[in-house]
């Protein structure tokens, strides 16, 4: 019976330890997470997807090859230059159009607007489409990637300290006690 | 109770006080607050008047090129401060080709204030003594005259 529940114990920190791995990658090595797996998480930071995909949502995006076709309305994740800065941005992909300089352009369109997003979008511009989101998730992935969530880390290794040195002064005293009695 | 079972609590305890004081913290000094009112004054625009010169006009001089002339109106409204000036650039169109390459064309803006009311810009149009320029002759070509503010580069 003991052996089993040591067997069990290691299981379940090797469990752990797979886990707490995989997530310090998706949070820190995204770029090595969409090489392996095609897959990329993002944090929604506006309310122009709301409110089907709110503010802070965790959206799961599949890395698409540029020559796949997207269907019109899909939801797509795209980089686009605002006001100098570039920056990544989830919203429908409504039609194509050829511009005056021959190229094709994906217009895209945020939300519950009635006109098509100002940005020149190309297709080599477009990194994915939509899969899913998990709601307000994004805000905690944000907070991981700061310096409070480094801070954070530096709490938990010093809490988990402190249970294990009262875990192994009460084993010694348990010890000492026990040699004790046998004395 | 058991010791053990006080200690895991006690962890269990300290770890959700100090990750939820931790994430309020960093959500607190991420959060935005009001610092000051503004408000947004009418925004500069600057339009090319539709009623401009719709044929260009010509030099004839033989052994020499023409070079058709004409000016647009560009009218600036709302446009107070220093700092910028106006630029001016024109293309030239054979339906909806572009064909301002095969061609010499000039657009220069005839006014140095930057105050509001209607701004000249001169266009000029010359054909050049090539092929390409000779393929445009007896089409009718379209003049579009694109007028910006630009901010002064700092010298």
């Amino acid at each position: 019976m003991k052996y089993v529940k040591q067997v069990i114990s290691m299981f379940h920190k090797i469990l752990m330890i797979e886990l707490v791995f995989c997530f310090a990658l998706i949070v820190y090595f995204p770029d090595k997470v969409t090489q392996l797996t095609g897959y990329r998480l993002y944090t929604v930071m506006t309310d122009s997807m709301e409110p089907t995909i709110p503010t802070f949502s965790l959206v799961l995006t599949r890395i698409i090859p540029i020559e796949e076709e997207i269907k019109p309305n899909t939801i797509v994740t795209f980089k686009a230059n605002r006001f100098g800065d570039n920056i990544l941005l989830t919203h429908y992909f409504r039609e194509t159009q050829v511009g005056n300089d021959g190229n094709t352009y994906y217009r895209t369109q945020a939300e519950g607007k009635d006109f098509f997003d100002n940005y020149e979008t190309k297709r080599s511009d477009i990194i994915g489409t939509y899969v899913c989101h998990i709601p307000f998730v994004g805000k905690f992935f944000l907070f991981l990637k700061s310096e409070f969530g480094f801070i954070w880390y530096g709490e938990l290794a010093i809490v988990f300290l402190i249970n294990k040195v009262i875990k192994t002064r009460w084993d010694e005293k348990e010890e000492k006690e026990l040699v004790k009695d046998m004395a | 109770m058991k010791k053990s079972t006080l200690l895991s609590l006690a962890t269990a305890g300290a770890i959700v006080a100090t990750s939820a004081f931790t994430f309020a913290a960093w959500d607190t000094l991420n959060s935005t607050e009001q610092v000051a009112t503004v408000t947004i004054r009418n925004p500069v625009t600057v339009k090319v008047t539709e009623d401009t010169a719709t044929q260009l006009s010509t030099t004839n001089a033989l052994n020499e090129l023409p070079e058709y002339i004409g000016t647009a109106k560009v009218k600036l409204s709302n446009a107070t401060g220093s700092g910028y000036h106006l630029e001016a650039a024109a293309k030239v169109y054979n339906g909806e080709v572009d064909v301002t390459t095969k061609l010499d064309t000039k657009a220069t803006v005839k006014t140095a204030t930057l105050d509001d009311g209607d701004k000249e810009i001169e266009v000029s149009v010359k054909p050049k003594d090539d092929q390409d320029s000779k393929d445009l002759a007896n089409k009718q070509l379209t003049v579009k005259v694109e007028a910006k503010l630009v901010k002064d580069s700092a010298e």
